[in-house]
């Protein structure tokens, strides 16, 4: 990735379907990645102040957000990763599968693409 | 090795999510302004909207009974009197914040949460970890505000079940507390990273 051209910003694919936006600030350890609110929100609260904008008092951290997504397919609408959660919760939900599969998968998707483990 | 997870509200709902699930990658969780069950913040955020004067209950009954939930009037009072005590407490709101507010994806908010903040119709209307999160063993930092739309008193219960958690409670702050009460918020969560990394949480 070229922080220089993106500024930080990485986008990950999710299920081959899905990008997910990410933004990396600083160069870790330690390591932290923010998940911001919503459902459907964006990650600009995580712009709030100081250790969030100065990462000099945690080496590192990585917002990923729902607003900046764009589908790898056409047919999808410019969905985050809280829409991706919804069509997971829906898939899974007709295997009836519990919740931790269905919501732990993008967070977790996302650390392991951007070696934040 | 290992990471940090934060998440705020529904992405705190996500964080405890993984850390049930996967713990053994985090070094630490910190849980913003979220309790443990969506029954539980709705109970809460039905006992402050009855808190409201009888007028503006009336006026959000009755546009809520048609489903305009972008009726001027109906806005006024969620914006007037509810977000802007309990959601943040700024005025104005920080750009960042209004400009989140006019990105908000209707769709997914819909599908998930519901129609509206005080009534949960969506995929997780269910969603409860009251009984599971005694299983966190990773250090927790769980931050509200004394003015949130989520219980002070179920976010101390969450650090008693928790058992290597800490409260921090943002006295000034509501449920955006990291910019109503940024002062108390931010030094809390800074130093529960240091701690967590010189091996003095405790």
């Amino acid at each position: 990735m070229n922080t220089v051209k993106t500024g930080g910003v990485q986008m990950v694919p999710i299920d081959g379907r899905l990008q997910v936006w990410t933004k990396r600030i600083g160069a870790g350890p330690p390591t932290m990645l923010t998940l911001h609110g919503g459902p459907g929100s964006t990650h600009d609260t995580s712009n709030a102040s100081r250790i969030f904008c100065r990462p000099t008092e945690f080496s590192s951290f990585t917002m990923i957000s729902s607003d900046r997504a764009t589908p790898i397919s056409p047919i999808i609408q410019p969905f985050g990763w809280s829409s991706a959660f919804v069509k997971r919760w829906n898939r899974s939900e007709r295997r009836s599968a519990s919740w931790g599969s269905t919501y732990m998968a993008i967070p977790g998707a996302v650390c392991s693409q951007l070696n934040t483990r | 090795m290992g990471f940090y997870l934060y998440g705020h509200s529904w992405g705190g709902m996500l964080a405890i999510e993984y850390a049930l699930k996967y713990q053994s990658h985090l070094k630490g969780l910190i849980i913003s302004n979220m309790t443990a069950s969506i029954a539980s913040y709705v109970t809460y955020v039905n006992e402050l909207r009855r808190q409201l004067p009888a007028e503006s209950q009336r006026i959000l009954e009755r546009y809520e009974a048609n489903g305009e939930y972008t009726a001027s009037e109906y806005e006024k009072v969620m914006f007037g009197e509810i977000y802007s005590r309990h959601l943040c407490r700024l005025a104005p709101w920080p750009e960042p914040l209004v400009r989140m507010i006019r990105h908000m994806n209707q769709k997914v908010y819909n599908t998930m949460q519901g129609p509206n903040e005080f009534v949960v119709t969506g995929t997780f209307k269910n969603w409860d970890r009251w009984g599971d999160i005694k299983s966190i063993k990773v250090p927790t930092l769980l931050s509200v505000g004394r003015f949130d739309t989520m219980s002070v008193a179920d976010i101390e219960r969450m650090g008693t079940l928790i058992p290597n958690a800490r409260v921090s409670i943002c006295e000034k702050g509501s449920h955006c507390s990291m910019y109503d009460d940024q002062e108390r918020y931010f030094e809390d969560l800074t130093r529960f990273i240091k701690e967590v990394e010189t091996g003095k949480f405790v």
